[in-house]
């Protein structure tokens, strides 16, 4: 730190240290001091740092219609299937890009779970904390990762890019407000990043200096988690608002926007591969709606017409520079479809048996495991239950689901004490 | 959650530990003020575990304290002075009082009483502003507390004058199973729930028991809607449930309506004689004999000793800033209280003073413990002095609401937030007025419409903040934990940054006026921190403001933002 005499650099106010030496003195003061002083740029992700990429399809995606199709049969639905990149596996005509990339992917024919109060919420719940909701609240997934994974200070851990008007969700229950999601609303920035009008530039760094040197002198003598906490929040809102264009998709490369596609959920895959390259840990997409009572058919074509490129093309292009050996992509929706075909061509929830898909890191990507019957009515072979893959998530990224949280003095375990991974999934 | 033991033992032990050391608190403990036997009991305890306790809180540190928990903002600038000045050794019992018989009292409780029993649920049948207007009214007559519990476990709605409390029903939809919960929880301090999930087959059975025998109480009851489009609580009979234990799926058990151990015996009623009014599609059904009027009168009364004790342990964990028993609903054998003797005399004490609130929170607060300073003693070690000692005061987060009036109190922004809301309002009108360029409306109803319309603005500020700072609706407010949202929320909102910069009569405008060095600095720290600065802070802000002479308005305004956004400011300490 350089002591500057003119008085106008905002450097003078902690150059002083025989005035302030007191509040300097502990080395967390001085660390987070010299974070402060030094803006970063984004670090480059260094090899070993494993990374998270979650897509949510809301509303409950037809396992028929995507991942386990029954061509020909009563309960299959006017699509046909088509061949993927897998000798032997069949997708949805619905799927073409997808089935492209089936190679990079592990399909589970066979998710199943309880039925649970809340429906869509609670189902929801159970697959993103592998807990029944019921006996919740238990930190989703995103928010785990944010805990255990996230080692940059300066960018958030867990960003979640939902459709437009999703408020934020307090999802890290017992891990805390700053392990919840980032929303990042429509794909729009957070709130709050421009600063107000009264601070310039100066300005605004000379206020965020004064309020750290505040927050000094309140923690000396005092129990010092809550200020550590405090004090983090603001170093990433300081890096969070230099680093605004972080959120800009426009600033990828035309020809990039053009392959992902203009649509939302396009700009936000193509967004959610920006943020994983400046090195957010967790990066979840979410795509609105699948929840089709009524016209299931029609409703698939239209929003799998829209995910399945963009989807597919993520995967390629982090295959491509080599992200997916450290990153983990995981494809989730809270249930599966009805087998039966309602009247007006709906089909309703089902919990009985559905489909996910997960690849990239830690995974034996390739292959089907499980499988419905011929009509899809029931499971016939390796049953998966959603608390078996919360585990599996875990592990695939070297994080062991038996260990433990500490929450209030008690241990509380990552994943449900009653299951475990999926060993067929993992490397 | 399901529950997960490593403290249990821990705990256990030092309970048993606890009760043969024989405690040397007062053996005539009824003559003693309540305030003197609390400090007995946690400074035998100190003794006991060798522990250091802080010094006594100093009178900045107190006012502010003790207005955040009594009244849910900071005390002004001219409050806090005078009372720092004021010689008078009767100062802090006068205060307390004082506090006690605020308004500010009435409506600070009924936002904390809202956020207990409802847990930012969003609005259903009964508004927030019905409730907490029900809730204020009842504080400001000191309702006793287990009156005011009868009143909502025995509401059906009808009644117009007592249909708010209808909301802890009505807005849980009636729903049998949330209500076992959150009586459970809330009432008793059990959270019978998780005791489902219990996997000690001793203890399973006995839980399984105490939740069913709860749940016949309202698993009678249901909406009704009425004519008039409200909906209302009608009840059907109901004299007992069956239920099935997992570890012995054969054996079906029954049981009658029960409060944990205690079995109600029902009067009995002929078969067909039950109803005032029978079930229907038109009619809401009445029965003569009203499980949840027998709840009400039996569970909120000293005949149920949980109750006591999971409101002392609630209202001593608000003031506090942990309960003696904690979590605040995991009142079981497992998880003992840190100090059980005091939660017992706790219990009795409110009992004996029939549930006066504000006489209960009069003897919380009059106590050294609560006014021990939150500063760790010199050379102890923080880590050494575990919060359940009270040894130091607990630091408290802010909440939502009383971080939006501390800030607003902070700022003197009172007049620039009128016209915030003014020029809301206004919008608004225009909004409609383009929409609809009809039918005006008559003068008479104006006056009323505007202060309606002042009233949700204002809420919906406040709402702003409670989304970003308030807990997960449906859930206990959990700890204290800082976000990356609330920091750029503080940092660049526009509902803050337009209070901050001087403008009319606010606290920038008025330091921006203040030529003096030593004046202007009391007058920021006294209205923001409610203490005077220490002379290296005056040295700091000198300095400071030396630097920044070009635009000094801006300069101060940055200056009263950092401390706004301080922890300090964020934490009740």
């Amino acid at each position: 730190m350089r002591n500057d005499s003119s008085c106008n650099s905002t450097d003078h106010l902690v150059s002083r240290r025989s005035m302030l030496g007191n509040m300097l003195a502990g080395a967390a003061g001085v660390g987070a001091l010299g974070q402060f002083v030094h803006p970063l740029v984004a670090k480059e992700i260094e090899a070993k740092k494993k990374q998270v990429l979650i897509f949510l399809l809301n509303g409950g995606l037809s396992q028929f219609e995507s991942f386990d199709p029954k061509p020909n049969t009563d309960t299959g639905g006017p699509f046909r299937s088509i061949p993927t990149s897998v000798p032997g596996t069949h997708f949805s005509e619905l799927i073409p890009y997808t089935a492209q990339v089936a190679h990079k992917l592990a399909v589970v024919r066979s998710m199943f779970a309880e039925r649970v109060p809340g429906s869509h919420g609670g189902a929801r719940e159970y697959v993103v904390t592998g807990r029944p909701p019921q006996q919740g609240p238990y930190p989703w997934i995103g928010p785990v990762y944010s805990k255990l994974l996230a080692d940059n200070e300066d960018l958030p851990g867990n960003i979640h890019i939902t459709p437009s008007r999703w408020g934020p969700r307090q999802d890290a229950a017992f891990l805390g407000p700053r392990h919840a999601s980032l929303v990042l609303s429509g794909g729009q920035p957070p709130l709050n990043v421009n600063r107000p009008e009264v601070f310039d530039k100066e300005l605004d760094e000379s206020r965020y200096k004064l309020r750290q040197i505040a927050d000094l002198r309140f923690s000396q003598r005092r129990r010092t988690a809550h200020t550590e906490a405090y004090q983090s929040s603001y170093d990433q809102a300081a890096q969070l608002i230099r680093q605004k264009d972080l959120f800009d998709v426009t600033r990828e490369s035309e020809k990039d926007q053009l392959r992902y596609g203009s649509h939302d959920v396009g700009r936000h895959c193509l967004l959610a591969r920006r943020l994983l390259q400046k090195g957010v840990t967790c990066v979840k997409v979410t795509h609105n709606n699948y929840d089709s009572h009524m016209e299931n058919f029609n409703f698939h074509l239209e929003q799998l017409g829209e995910f399945d490129k963009p989807f597919a093309t993520l995967m390629q292009d982090l295959d491509d520079s080599g992200a997916l050996d450290h990153t983990l992509v995981m494809l989730v929706t809270e249930f599966g479809r009805t087998p039966v075909i309602q009247p007006d061509n709906g089909r309703d929830h089902w919990q009985d048996s559905w489909s996910v898909v997960v690849g990239g890191c830690g995974i034996q990507t390739g292959g089907v495991l499980g499988a419905t019957n011929d009509n899809g009515t029931e499971i016939v072979d390796r049953p998966v239950h959603v608390g078996e893959m919360f585990h599996t998530y875990m592990r695939a990224v070297g994080l062991d689901p038996t260990a433990t949280h500490l929450v209030g003095g008690n241990k509380v375990p990552f994943g449900a004490p009653e299951r475990s991974a999926v060993k067929e999934l993992l490397i | 959650m399901v529950i997960y033991l490593t403290t249990r033992y821990r705990r256990f032990i030092r309970c048993v530990f606890v009760a043969l050391m024989s405690i040397p608190v007062s053996s005539n403990a009824e003559d003693v003020p309540l305030h003197q036997l609390i400090d007995q009991h946690i400074d035998a305890m100190l003794v006991e575990q060798k522990l250091t306790a802080a010094v006594p809180s100093s009178d900045a540190e107190f006012l502010r304290r003790v207005y955040l928990d009594l009244t849910g903002t900071i005390p002004e600038t001219q409050t806090a002075r005078t009372f720092i000045e004021d010689s008078d050794a009767h100062k802090r019992t006068k205060l307390i009082d004082r506090l006690l018989a605020s308004d500010s009292y009435d409506t600070h409780m009924a936002i904390v009483a809202d956020v207990m029993l409802m847990e930012r649920r969003p609005d259903k049948d009964v508004t927030t502003d019905e409730w907490r207007g029900y809730l204020a009214q009842s504080f400001a007559e000191n309702k006793p507390l287990n009156i005011l519990v009868a009143e909502i476990l025995g509401a059906d709605g009808v009644d117009e004058k007592l249909r708010p409390a209808a909301k802890f029903y009505l807005d849980r939809l009636v729903d049998k199973d949330v209500l076992v919960r959150d009586i459970g929880r809330l009432f008793l301090g059990v959270d019978l729930q998780c005791a489902q999930c219990h996997n000690h087959p001793d203890i399973d059975d006995y839980l399984h028991q105490h939740y069913h025998g709860l749940s016949v109480f309202v698993a009678g009851s249901k909406t009704f809607k009425q004519p008039d489009g409200k909906f209302v609580l009608q009840e059907e009979v109901m004299r007992e449930v069956e239920f099935v234990s997992v570890f012995a799926p054969n054996k079906t058990s029954k049981t009658g309506p029960r409060i944990l151990d205690t079995l109600m015996e029902l009067p009995k009623v002929a078969e067909g004689d039950e109803y005032v009014e029978k079930p229907s599609r038109t009619v809401r059904s009445v029965l003569k004999v009203s499980l949840r009027k027998l709840l009400s009168e039996r569970l909120p009364s000293d005949a149920t000793p949980e109750f006591a004790r999971a409101m002392a342990n609630r209202l001593w964990a608000m003031v506090m800033g942990r309960g003696i028993v904690h979590p605040l609903d995991m009142h079981h054998s497992a998880n003992l209280p840190s100090h059980p003797a005091l939660l017992n005399a706790l219990a009795e004490r409110l009992m004996s003073m029939k549930y006066d609130v504000r006489g209960f929170l009069r003897e919380l607060t009059l106590s050294a413990t609560y006014q021990r300073s939150s500063f760790i003693p010199d050379g102890v070690d923080p880590a050494k002095l575990p919060e359940d000692s009270f040894a130091v005061a607990n630091v408290k987060g802010l909440s939502p609401e009383q971080l939006f009036e501390s800030l607003l109190v902070a700022t003197g922004a009172a007049a620039i937030f009128e016209m915030q809301i003014d020029d809301a309002i206004s919008e608004d009108s225009k909004a409609v007025a383009a929409d609809d360029s009809e039918q005006p409306d008559s003068q008479e109803t104006d006056a009323e419409k505007i202060a309606e319309a002042r009233r949700l603005k204002r809420a919906a500020r406040v709402d702003e903040f409670v989304t970003i700072f308030g807990g997960v609706p449906g859930q206990p407010e959990g700890e204290f934990s800082a976000s990356l949202p609330q920091a750029l929320f503080l940092a660049n909102s526009e509902t803050l940054s337009a209070w901050i910069p001087a403008r009319l009569d606010n606290l920038t405008a008025r330091l921006v006026a203040l030529d003096d060095s030593t004046r202007f600095a009391d007058e920021l720290y006294l209205g923001v921190l409610t203490r005077f600065p220490e002379e290296e802070e005056r040295t700091l802000i000198n300095e400071y403001l030396e630097s920044k002479r070009a635009d000094r308005p801006k300069a101060v305004a940055a200056l009263v933002w950092s401390l706004l956004a301080s922890v300090e400011f964020r934490l009740n300490h």
